[in-house]
């Protein structure tokens, strides 16, 4: 259903429903908060769907969404500077899905964590605690929990890059 | 792992693991959309405009229009009033709009830089920098770099990040040996303004570095300003020598090339000796060759007669021993040194006072000495 809203010409709930998920996605990874991307999504859709239909292309809406942004910060200048490296990446990441394929890697790479590996994660990014609260818990120094992380964090994106490519 | 990918991957694990999905702003979007006027489509536009055409040609009053106001003026009034809009939504429109506009709406954009308005004059001055910068760029960098006016018109600073991934473009294009999608023209038109916008003394030596490696000629009147700061001259001065050397050595072994296509070394003396080299058929060496001049002189530009071309012999070079100097710069920006080749392509740099300098100039005549 996805792909045929894809090729058809689109209207705009339609638009927005296919490519919404995509630019909050992005406006997070220039560097927003959640609420903000929220609030820069919709004004990239009202500027995008106020404007000529030939434009409608999620390369116009990441650059609608990031001028937004860069207006909203005004002090963003160094990472307007690799404006290109930035986009590389973020369409390795996003795909033609916006990212959901790399999420539902990332989904089993996590199922495989056992441990201190899971353990972290989970006080990371459910919990959202400090590395200072983290390393109470786990009882580790806060490099000790830095490090960890980031070894847990090269393992899941190794993972994901190996299912992505299979 | 790249900041940008541990950035990603934070970001996926924010939504995997800590449920912060994506909202649903459909409705909302919809809605703001239902209450907005929009704008004319293009092909409404384009139908006012030929119909707006048709009237006036009809009533045959076109030369009494023209003395009024363009209605076209009316609308570039409203889309620098956007500008001043507390909505983000509608400044950003304003913004789009006059963007696609082009040259039409210079003459307004030019008011509006006396704006009363900070944000209007400063949006209206940046909007006619990137009408010139549109200008100056040319096909190619427009087509490697889509819709970079919009980067270059931000700041200076940008244009040397361009530049830099100009280079790197050219670079990976000759390592993959595939035909370079930008040349040196291109690079030319960014070589000034990123070496005017080098703030520290790295960015300024990496613009230099450009400047010299692809003979920018356009921006040697920036680098000339550069090099008049001493303590940045300092740290240039063993990378120019070293350059200078270089092309000495070049030329000396393009000397050798002539001599073997024609049978002996040039019988022309002095910095005509390396001219030959050029006007040689075929030529062995091109007319704008970075090698015919001394690299520190070409970025500071010329200067009480110098002109940066090199000593050559003072005789017939095939009657020289292999310990004779055959060529020379004596540049007084290399400060305190002189660097000479031998006919046995020894290359040195050596103090100015040496009596070795003392008696490689005996060899050789300066650039202009009759």
């Amino acid at each position: 259903m996805l792909a045929e809203r894809l090729t058809a010409p689109m209207d705009a709930r339609a638009f927005i429903e296919v490519h919404q998920t995509e630019i909050w996605r992005y406006l997070r990874y220039l560097g927003c908060e959640a609420a903000e991307a929220e609030d820069l999504t919709q004004e990239t859709f009202l500027i995008a769907l106020s404007g000529a239909e030939s434009s409608r292309t999620p390369a116009y809406l990441r650059t609608v969404a990031r001028n937004l942004f860069f207006k909203s910060k005004r002090h963003s200048l160094a990472f307007l500077a690799d404006v290109e490296e930035c986009e590389r990446t973020w369409i390795g990441f996003s795909r033609d899905d916006g990212g959901s394929s790399h999420l539902e890697a990332l989904r089993g790479c996590l199922e495989s964590l056992e441990g201190r590996a899971k353990q972290a994660i989970q006080l990371r990014y459910e919990s959202r605690l400090s590395h200072a609260a983290m390393a109470n818990s786990l009882e580790l120094g806060e490099e000790g929990v830095k490090t960890l992380l980031r070894r847990v964090k090269e393992r899941l994106r190794d993972c994901v890059q190996r299912k992505l490519e299979t | 792992m790249t900041g940008l990918e541990e950035r990603i991957l934070d970001l996926a694990l924010d939504e995997v693991v800590g449920g912060r999905t994506p909202p649903d702003v459909t409705d909302r979007v919809l809605a703001t959309l239902s209450r907005r006027p929009a704008p004319p489509s293009s092909k409404e536009r384009w139908r006012i405009l030929i119909m707006a055409a048709a009237a006036l040609l009809f009533s045959g009053v076109l030369f009494v229009v023209v003395q009024q106001e363009d209605p076209s003026t009316t609308k570039i009034r409203k889309l620098i009033d956007n500008l001043r809009s507390e909505e983000e939504i509608d400044r950003s429109y304003g913004v789009f709009a006059l963007k696609e506009m082009g040259r039409a709406a210079q003459a307004e954009l030019q008011k509006a830089t006396l704006d009363k308005n900070p944000e209007v004059a400063t949006q209206a001055k940046q909007l006619l920098r990137r009408l010139d910068i549109l200008d100056q760029l040319t096909p190619k960098l427009q087509k490697v770099f889509p819709e970079v006016e919009d980067r270059l018109c931000v700041s200076d600073e940008t244009w040397l990040v361009v530049l830099r991934q100009a280079v790197e473009r050219i670079k990976l294009s000759e390592a993959k040996r595939e035909k370079p999608p930008l040349g040196r023209e291109d690079l030319e038109i960014l070589a000034a303004p990123a070496v005017r916008g080098a703030v520290t003394d790295l960015q300024k030596q990496e613009a230099i570095l450009y400047v010299l490696q692809y003979q920018l000629r356009s921006a040697t009147p920036e680098t000339a300003k550069l090099l008049k700061d001493e303590a940045l001259m300092k740290s240039l001065s063993p990378m120019l020598r070293t350059t200078c050397m270089n092309h000495l050595s070049e030329l000396w072994r393009h000397a050798r090339e002539y001599a073997k296509a024609s049978g002996r070394m040039p019988k022309e003396t002095g910095a005509d000796f390396w001219q030959a080299l050029v006007t040689a058929q075929p030529p062995i060496l091109e007319a704008n060759s970075e090698f015919l001049i001394c690299p520190a002189r070409f970025l500071a530009g010329p200067q009480d007669g110098r002109t940066g071309r090199y000593w050559g012999p003072k005789g017939d070079v095939e009657k020289y021993e292999y310990g004779d100097a055959v060529g020379l710069c004596d540049d007084p920006l290399h400060g305190s040194y002189a660097i000479f080749i031998t006919k046995a392509a020894d290359i040195m740099a050596w103090s100015r006072k040496a009596p070795l300098v003392d008696g490689a100039k005996a060899k050789l005549k300066a650039p202009g000495e009759k």
